[in-house]
């Protein structure tokens, strides 16, 4: 069983040990999720064909492990993913960064990577919306639109010939994002999906999965539409804005935001990926229960949470068959 | 690891300076604010003016980034008896926040001013594996401020009057033998209130802490050190029901918070650390950060701290409690 960091009581633990073993037991890999240290065999079929990914090693003629971690196989390959590694990129992905250096016509990203991520000024859409050339003013007025320390949402475009990686943010849903918090959870926990974009409606709140491991919550920001210039509108808006900076966030709002931050945090604590749906199930169970926002992340709910998974899981086995 | 061998008569008082003095080749990432402690976030990941206006309003609305109370713990996890070999350890885990504290008895000679009472020597040490800028000799201020206010808030004065732990009690042979007590803190992983977790292991150590006993062989006369045995069996544990806890109030606005974590301590105007018993008695009482506050305003910090300590303190007590239970 993972050392949780939690003070569990007899009870809790015995409880917690019965759920992680019925989710195993469900897995679909139950043998082939092998966690491994450096120089253990890893269990393949030498028969099959198989190819040796990242972190394996021949030795002898056995297959081994060169780091720490768990053994996935995905078709015939067959790789050992490291625990504390950092994020993987593919070119489409969506994900979240920080802004570190303003360089030159182009802005220095922290995104959990090997490297620094480059989001150039002409992948940025410009903030009158018009396509147009980048100039020597636009250079000059970079900070005013993103400075140091701004958390901004991307998309990879693609990956440079020394490694680095490239972004863009040319949709109006990309962009700075302001109001809310960042929680940095691991980055295997992100699976692609269809969405990673996620309004909550019923509570008003932007739910940011980026795949490097930076989860957004935070208030909605209505995305506008760049074609439509209304002038009139635009000088109101920004009037609007200003006084919203000096007002803060209803506090309805922030509980909603707490509580879906503690569901994120309980979900990476217990390992389990996240999406969505197991978010929302989880603050519902939370909210059904009446637990308080910070007894979410006490030992208690942690293991209602695995228990409920559990369940949840073995409904979905039983309902295939 | 530890640095077991402290001359008592440690320099102090260490001069608090509110703007610190960070390496600007070890330290890439510009932070707006000066935390009162020289060393930053556990990450120096810095803050979006967004999510530092967040923090901000949190905190004025009574409703932090993890669901806290403003004046809500985190919640601490204790362990005993970890290192075998120091006569009482303890880790204390505090949110992401881990800290280990060691306690080492010697004998040795009992100083010439004050023949009846043992000594004691506090020293913390901030690991490298804590945050990238404590690598080398980068975390060295940290250290040594938190090593003085630990003494500060729990040795009590120069004569010894007041202190937490009674050094009358460590004395074997009056003027001849006494104990020397080393506790060594570790920190381990920062997130914020570092001196409320080192007192909260320190606290713990002594409650785990067995000091042999000792039989006094021979009589000696004159200077002659007499010839003791030191026993492999039996042990004297310590009453720890005096010692202080810690509570840290930062002040971020207009309003203070108990526990922040690194973040929070990032958008702090000042805090005030106080050490409070069981009693309610303000044992120690310490000052860090740029901005000057009100007198009003300390005094009425020093009442929620006593407020904020009475739960503290039982809930310490019954985690050491059930820490000690399960390690037999």
């Amino acid at each position: 069983m993972r050392g949780l960091q939690l003070p569990l009581s007899q009870t809790q633990r015995i409880r917690l040990q019965r759920a992680f073993e019925k989710l195993q037991s469900l897995s679909s890999k139950v043998n082939s999720d092998a966690s491994v240290t450096v120089a253990d065999t890893i269990p393949v079929n030498y028969e099959d064909a198989f190819l040796k990914g990242h972190g394996t090693t021949d030795l002898n003629g056995e297959l081994v492990a060169t780091v720490c971690g768990v053994v996935e196989r995905i078709n015939k390959l067959v790789y050992v993913r490291g625990l504390r590694a950092r994020y993987k990129p593919e070119v489409g992905d969506i994900i979240v960064g920080r802004v570190v250096e303003v360089a030159q016509k182009r802005w220095r990203l922290e995104i959990n990577f090997t490297q620094d991520a480059i989001l150039m000024l002409s992948s940025m859409n410009m903030p009158d919306g018009i396509q147009r050339r980048r100039t020597a003013l636009d250079e000059l007025n970079m900070r005013g639109i993103f400075e140091e320390n701004d958390v901004v949402c991307a998309e990879v475009r693609n990956f440079q010939h020394d490694g680095s990686l490239q972004l863009q943010a040319r949709s109006q849903k990309y962009g700075k994002l302001e109001k809310g918090q960042l929680l940095r959870i691991d980055p295997y926990l992100v699976k692609k999906s269809k969405l990673h974009f996620h309004h909550l409606e019923q509570f008003g709140i932007d739910l940011i999965l980026g795949r490097n491991g930076f989860i957004w919550v935070g208030e909605h920001v209505e995305t506008r539409d760049s074609m439509v210039v209304d002038q009139a509108n635009s000088s109101q808006q920004s009037m609007v804005l200003e006084e919203k900076d000096q007002t803060h966030i209803p506090l309805e709002m922030r509980q909603n935001i707490c509580r879906i931050a503690n569901a994120v945090r309980v979900l990476s604590t217990l390992g389990f990926s996240i999406d969505a749906d197991l978010i929302m199930e989880t603050v519902e169970l939370s909210s059904s229960l009446k637990i308080d926002i910070h007894d979410m992340l006490g030992s208690e709910f942690h293991v209602l949470v695995a228990e409920r998974e559990a369940e949840r899981r073995s409904l979905m086995g039983k309902r295939r068959r | 690891m530890f640095q077991l061998s402290m001359p008592f008569n440690f320099p102090k008082p260490f001069p608090f300076s509110c703007f610190s003095l960070r390496k600007k080749s070890v330290n890439p990432f510009p932070l707006n604010t000066c935390s009162g402690f020289c060393c930053t976030p556990k990450e120096m990941v810095g803050l979006s003016a967004g999510e530092k206006h967040f923090i901000q309003g949190g905190i004025a609305q009574d409703l932090r980034l993890d669901g806290r109370k403003r004046l809500t713990y985190r919640p601490i996890y204790v362990e005993t008896g970890i290192i075998p070999q120091a006569h009482g350890s303890a880790r204390v885990r505090l949110g992401a926040t881990d800290v280990i504290a060691s306690v080492k008895a010697e004998l040795g000679k009992p100083s010439a001013l004050q023949p009846d009472k043992g000594k004691i020597a506090i020293y913390v040490d901030c690991s490298p594996t804590a945050a990238p800028m404590f690598e080398g000799r980068g975390g060295e201020e940290l250290s040594t401020e938190l090593s003085v206010a630990l003494e500060r808030c729990l040795l009590g004065g120069k004569s010894g009057a007041g202190a937490g732990i009674d050094p009358t009690s460590l004395v074997v042979v009056e003027g001849k033998v006494c104990w020397d007590l080393y506790i060594d803190g570790l920190v381990i992983s920062s997130d914020g209130n570092l001196l409320d977790a080192l007192a909260a292991a320190i606290k713990a150590a002594l409650s785990n802490t067995g000091i042999p006993k000792v039989d006094v062989a021979a009589e000696a006369t004159g200077d002659e050190q007499p010839e003791v045995n030191i026993s492999d069996e039996e042990f004297l544990q310590f009453d720890t029901t005096g010692i202080p806890v810690i509570v840290t109030l930062t002040k971020v606005g207009k309003h203070y918070i108990v526990d922040a974590t690194s973040e929070e301590e990032s958008q702090m105007s000042s805090a005030v650390s106080i050490s409070v018993n069981r009693k309610g008695h303000v044992c120690g009482l310490t000052k860090r950060g740029g901005a000057g506050l009100d007198p009003s305003i300390i005094l009425d910090m020093i009442s929620v701290a006593k407020h904020v300590s009475e739960q503290l303190i039982n809930k310490l007590d019954s985690e050491i409690a059930a820490a000690e239970a399960s390690e037999e």
